[in-house]
């Protein structure tokens, strides 16, 4: 297996402190003992503690365990002992410690156990209820968007003018769609409070936004005429959860998956972590999301720079992105290149097709094979080799370092769309992969 | 109607509200009006709403890219090989804020190897030598031609990156935060220095009397005997900081006339007498009273400095500015010499205090080397402070090779001395050697160290800034320095584990550098 590279380690780090903390453990003197092999890498650390720390990773993945008491997840002793990863340790053959050896069972146990799971179809317990139940959260939602609909209308009818500035205007409608349980539309209408008032051009914005919400409720209200797919986009947006479970019944998708770009936002009281893929011959993009409570860090194995085979799972869409990672079936790797769309135009035209089967795609994954950045009048655009250009996100802030990954030369760009700007999460050139979230 | 007319109307609509202003005409494309109507037919905000939900759709799904300028020309191959991956980490690790203090070195040692820094370091590195303009030498040879390239896109950087290309306007001091102005002087006095003087003496007017003295600091870089006049009008400033500033720089121009007014009032006060042939003894009478003359001179009634009376504080204000020359002319004497016949006098606390000062002030090593051997053998009598804050400034004006020499020669001397009057200096000679350390000056150090905290020495051996020195000690004697230490108890740890981290960062580092 082709050793990882420290930038992508630190890259897994739940914040700066750790990675700091993380790079000063990497040296073998701080550790009692240390092992490795092909499987996994172990070792002993001395903390406050009378025993030593045990802090033992899973190279397949990679997974880390250790018994220190800190809530951070990997801690720095699990960083420090992966930053070792190599000719800093010495490589055991034969035997693990019998502390690595059964957390390694555990573990494979686990992983089976839920793969047992899996396959089996999921088993409803009373159907009956259970429809009882889906009908009544249909009912009040139902409720909730009928409320919902004549306050949009009035808003449009007294103008967009009329908002108060620095008011919580929006708050009371959210609020009412929280309790009619459609948490996807109550985030949309709470976000519209930071639009209002905001920026030249806020109308133009907030119209836009405005619009595209009485569209998902008007598609709402007559979700029974909607192709199938379509009604599961509808149900999603407004915050309807479909069980893990349900999803991976659908029919996997195997390839090498590469992990273009992650993105963590705070949304609502939750941390989403965006994570994009690309399959390498299906050439398919794919969305995985991973949620924990603000201001705690994502507990994420998925690391950008890397890639692997799996079997992935779209959760049913008219333009599926959203998945789910059904099983790995090989280790991780670097990822040395990845393939984009040729031109500027080809990508617009892509966006324009999820536009057409999903019309409330906000962020579109975009891949430009051969691209570079200019400085151009004060502005940041991205430009293809045929001269045309997207304006990159204004609030990116790693330009230059874009700019001097290039040099002038083409290079591949990753990043998301929002139909109006372009912001990087990554670039690869010269074989070598660079994280830009 | 033109679409962007369009989507302009329907805006303004929504901001006046549809109540108080009609619903846009027929839009420019007659599907989407078709479109709006499959989703809503009634009600007129349904409608509109419906219209706007499908052209910012329609808008979206249209958008056409810019056309963009023709690029500049893309960067020219490079000539030098990059620096080795673990070097790579190494670097990320001190941009990230890991041992920071030893970017220099490494930048150093990378351009002494002839290897270049990976491109997605550049602007960083180029941000950091904008607030650090130490670094531009070094930065300029590592960053390879992608560098140059990166640096002639944005004016900032290269401004700096390509000297003399596009010179600091006096504009940029003119205008700005006191801190900004206080960067750029520092810069422009580094290069230039006459041109610097110009500015401040332009602006000095006007600056704020709290602010003189930061500014006239900048000064005392690279001060010359052009800076005399300038100097010796801000003697005459209002704030006591700037006069003293003033003063400084004046001590440090040996042909400057206060210089030479100092030296003409220690002529007064000292004589030189041969009670036994061959045998020369220093007689000093100090006067009870100083005139005006003197105090305009930065010379006060009362002493400033701990351990000294009032009248030893005249003496040595007056021989801390005066020329080293003039101790040579008294008598045909080495240095030593005359510290000796120095030492005999009432007043050698404070002459001696004021020899180290002016050694320090005209860079002149033998005169600050024989104040400080006589002080590393002699029993202190002085207050203590004084003594040590001169021992470090003199260290620190030696030149590296002298520096260890005399700290060499010391520990060799402690280890034979008696009496140990003296050994409570060690920590402070190395805590001033704050340069890169040969290997063999390493080397004794740590075995003089290491049997000092062993044996029941007297010497000194708390107090010494490890954490710091591991910027300095010799990477190659790492793995012997642990060996050494590996003798100490465990109480050592605490104190000596930041400088093993450092000084095992920079081994790796050097030897990674050149992979």
């Amino acid at each position: 297996m082709e050793p990882w590279k420290a930038d992508r380690i630190l890259a897994l780090a739940p914040d700066p402190a750790s990675a700091k903390a993380g790079q000063g453990l990497s040296s073998p003197q701080k550790w009692v003992s240390l092992g490795q092999d092909e499987e996994a890498l172990w070792g002993e650390c001395l903390g406050s503690g009378a025993s030593p720390y045990q802090t033992q990773i899973d190279l397949s993945e990679p997974a880390f365990k250790c018994t220190c008491p800190s809530r951070k997840f990997p801690c720095k002793h699990g960083l420090g002992l992966f930053l070792m990863l190599g000719p800093k340790i010495p490589a055991i053959d034969g035997t693990q410690p019998d502390w690595v050896k059964k957390w390694l069972a555990t573990r494979k146990e686990k992983v089976q156990a839920k793969k047992e799971k899996l396959d089996k179809p999921a088993e409803i317990v009373d159907p009956a209820a259970q429809a009882k139940r889906a009908a009544e959260r249909t009912r009040k939602v139902t409720a909730g968007i009928d409320e919902f609909m004549p306050w949009l209308f009035d808003l449009t009818r007294g103008g967009l003018a009329n908002i108060p500035a620095g008011g919580n205007y929006f708050e009371q409608p959210r609020a009412r769609l929280v309790d009619a349980q459609a948490p996807g539309v109550a985030r949309w209408v709470g976000e519209l409070e930071e639009i209002a008032h905001a920026g030249p051009q806020w109308h133009v914005r907030l119209l836009e936004e405005v619009s595209s919400l009485f569209l998902l409720t008007e598609a709402f209200r007559r979700i029974d005429s909607l192709p199938a797919e379509t009604q599961a986009d509808v149900r999603a947006l407004l915050g309807f959860i479909t069980r893990e479970e349900d999803v991976l019944q659908g029919a996997p998708i195997r390839d090498t998956w590469q992990v273009l770009g992650q993105k963590s936002v705070d949304e609502d009281r939750l941390r989403v972590q965006r994570t994009w893929l690309c399959g390498v011959q299906t050439q398919r993009p794919a969305l995985i999301l991973t949620f924990a409570p603000m201001n705690q860090p994502v507990k994420s194995n998925l690391v950008a720079g890397m890639q692997w085979e799996a079997d992935l799972v779209f959760h049913p869409s008219a333009y599926p992105l959203r998945a789910l990672i059904k099983e790995r079936t090989s280790d991780s790797t670097p990822i040395k290149s990845y393939r984009g769309y040729d031109s500027i135009p080809a990508a617009l035209s892509a966006y324009s097709e999820a536009l057409g089967k999903q019309p409330w795609t906000n962020r579109f994954p975009l891949s430009l094979g051969r691209a570079s950045v200019l400085h151009h009048g004060g502005n940041w655009l991205v430009r293809d080799e045929g001269g045309s250009a997207l304006p990159l996100r204004p609030r990116f802030s790693r330009a230059w370092e874009l700019l001097a990954l290039g040099g002038g030369h083409p290079l591949e760009i990753f990043g998301e769309f929002d139909g109006k700007s372009f912001a990087p999460l990554s670039a690869c050139s010269e074989g070598e992969f660079h994280d830009l979230a | 109607m033109t679409w962007p007319e369009y989507l302009e109307q329907l805006a303004t609509t929504a901001l006046l509200g549809t109540e108080l202003s009609e619903l846009p005409g027929k839009p420019p494309l007659p599907a989407l009006e078709a479109t709006a109507n499959r989703i809503a037919v009634e009600g007129k905000e349904a409608r509109f709403l419906a219209l706007a939900a499908s052209s910012f759709l329609y808008d979206r799904a249209t958008r056409q890219p810019i056309k963009a300028p023709v690029a500049s020309s893309a960067a020219p191959a490079e000539t030098l090989p990059l620096i080795g991956p673990g070097a790579h980490d190494r670097l990320q690790a001190m941009m990230n804020g890991q041992h920071p203090e030893i970017l220099h070195e490494f930048l150093a040692r990378a351009a002494k190897q002839k290897r270049r820094v990976a491109p997605r370091f550049l602007p960083a590195l180029l941000s950091k030598a904008m607030k650090e303009p130490e670094l531009w030498p070094t930065l300029i040879q590592v960053m390879g031609e992608r560098g140059r390239w990166l640096a002639a896109q944005n004016s900032d950087w290269n401004s700096q990156s390509i000297p003399h290309v596009k010179p600091i306007e006096e504009s940029a001091f003119q205008t700005g935060t006191k801190d900004e102005r206080l960067a750029c002087l520092r810069q422009v006095r580094l290069v230039e220095p006459a041109r610097a003087r110009g500015w401040l003496q332009a602006s000095w007017a006007e600056e704020k009397p709290e602010d003189r003295a930061a500014f006239l600091e900048i000064l005392l870089l690279k001060v010359s005997s052009e800076d005399e006049s300038f100097l010796q009008q801000a003697l005459t400033d209002r704030r006591r900081e700037v006069r003293e500033i003033a003063q400084e720089g004046l001590s440090r121009l040996p042909a400057s006339a206060l210089a030479q007014r100092m030296q003409a009032r220690l002529s007064d006060l000292i004589r030189l007498t041969e009670p036994t042939p061959g045998q020369v003894r220093l007689e000093i009478e100090i006067p009870d009273q100083i005139a005006a003359e003197w105090q305009k001179d930065g010379i006060d009634t009362k002493s400033r400095v701990q351990g000294l009376g009032d009248k030893a504080y005249r003496l040595y204000c007056i021989a801390g500015a005066v020329p080293l020359s003039f101790w040579s002319s008294l008598s045909p004497w080495t240095p030593e010499e005359c510290v000796v016949a120095i030492y005999q006098t009432d007043w050698h606390d404070a002459l001696l205090l004021a020899l180290a000062n002016a050694a320090v002030r005209q860079q002149n090593h033998a005169w600050g080397e024989a104040v400080l051997r006589f002080w590393a053998v002699q029993p202190r009598s002085l207050e203590y402070a004084a003594r040590r804050d001169r021992t470090q400034q003199l260290l620190e004006s030696f030149p590296p090779n002298i520096r260890e020499a005399f700290l060499i020669d010391w520990m060799e001397r402690q280890q034979t001395a008696q009496e140990s009057e003296n050994s409570s200096y060690f920590p402070f000679f190395l805590n001033a050697m704050n340069h890169a350390w040969s290997l063999g000056f390493t080397e004794k150090v740590f075995k003089f160290f290491v049997r000092a905290a062993t044996t029941k020495s007297a010497v000194q051996v708390h107090g010494i800034r490890w954490k710091e020195l591991g910027r300095f000690a010799c990477p190659e004697f790492h793995g012997p320095a642990l060996e050494l230490c590996s003798a100490l108890d465990e109480t050592w740890k605490p104190a000596l584990e930041p400088f093993h981290m450092t000084l095992g960062f920079r081994e790796l580092m050097l030897k990674e550098i050149a992979l």
